[in-house]
């Protein structure tokens, strides 16, 4: 009988423990994030530029991270799937909205127009992680994707190496590397990674 | 503002809505989870303390006796792993104020210096 009542403390420790110490840990490392490129890689590059910190795809980019710093919690899973959801179902409205963002920003250099399109990425990737990590159902379809990807992956590695003849020791390594590149290379082309990057910079720069 | 603007718009104030509605689906689940278990702590210790008036001095040591040593144990360590998480994260929080503190003095006087309005400690504002 004490095992129900140790059973309920844990279900009450389990709800504590996502809702006061796993959300604020994903939130402060998805802003970690976010700030390393605002302050480590973004103003570092335009200093050395030489229209420096007055560089219009400056202004830009930092107001995008300060969007996404400023709305990272506010961001759900289930939003981000109805917007591209509909995104996909809109292809008009969606390809408008893509053609708006870049056109805030394009530049001619090409050098800073390279770069952005780098920052713009890796800010949707951390802001897409985020949605991810913060949600039971995100969680558990993370699992489910990846499980199926590493062993997709362990086991093609493991035939290309039995039918090539290598020894077990390279078909591990394959294995690995496959692992590795799993996840990633399964969700770019499930979620269409321009449709999600549009998605959840329209509503960061919504914020500012 | 064109049609596509106009869908995109809609659109969004229904992703809100949605969102809100999520929220409060998700604030039910969690009163009706913590009721359970409050439900839960007592169902088990009812047996143990019901009906034993004269002995309900010693309730408190009964429990204490029913409880296996291994389960108190990993209760202990899950008591003192959240004690220091929240040790280091008021430490980190600290290191946060000052870093903000002092990225805020390097770049004072910037051009075209934005904010992203976070309180001082990295929070969302209230």
């Amino acid at each position: 009988m004490i095992e129900t009542t140790l059973l309920g403390i844990g279900i009450l420790a389990f709800m504590g423990m996502w809702r006061w110490m796993a959300r604020p840990t994903y939130l402060d490392e998805a802003r970690d994030q976010l700030f390393d490129l605002r302050d480590d890689l973004v103003r570092p590059f335009f200093l050395k530029q030489k229209a420096g910190l007055h560089h219009p795809q400056y202004i830009a980019l930092r107001n995008l991270i300060n969007g996404h710093l400023r709305y990272t919690e506010s961001v759900s899973l289930l939003g981000f799937v109805v917007m591209l959801v509909w995104m996909s179902r809109n292809e008009a409205a969606a390809r408008s909205l893509q053609v708006k963002h870049e056109a805030a920003f394009s530049t001619d250099d090409q050098e800073v127009r390279e770069f952005g399109e780098k920052i713009r990425k890796e800010a949707s990737w951390i802001m897409m992680g985020y949605t991810i990590k913060t949600s039971v159902i995100g969680r558990t379809l993370l699992f489910i994707i990846s499980t199926r990807s590493r062993v997709g992956n362990c086991w093609r590695a493991v035939k290309e190496a039995v039918s090539s003849g290598r020894l077990p020791l390279a078909a591990a390594t394959a294995a690995s590397v496959a692992t590795m590149s799993g996840i990633a290379a399964h969700m770019v082309p499930t979620v269409g990674a321009g449709a999600a990057q549009s998605a959840l910079e329209e509503r960061a720069l919504q914020q500012i | 503002m064109n049609k596509n603007e106009l869908t995109l718009s809609l659109k969004k104030q229904s992703v809100k809505a949605l969102e809100l509605w999520l929220g409060l689906i998700k604030h039910a689940l969690s009163v009706a989870g913590g009721v359970l278990a409050i439900w839960l702590i007592f169902e088990g210790l009812e047996p143990i303390l019901a009906g034993r008036d004269a002995a309900a001095i010693s309730a408190f040591a009964r429990v204490i006796d029913s409880l296996k040593l291994g389960s108190s144990l990993g209760y202990l360590w899950g008591a003192g792993a959240t004690g220091f998480y929240l040790l280091e994260r008021s430490g980190k929080k600290r290191a946060i104020k000052k870093k903000s503190a002092l990225q805020k003095q390097l770049e004072e006087g910037e051009p075209n210096r934005t904010s992203c309005h976070l309180t001082e400690t990295g929070n969302t504002p209230q």
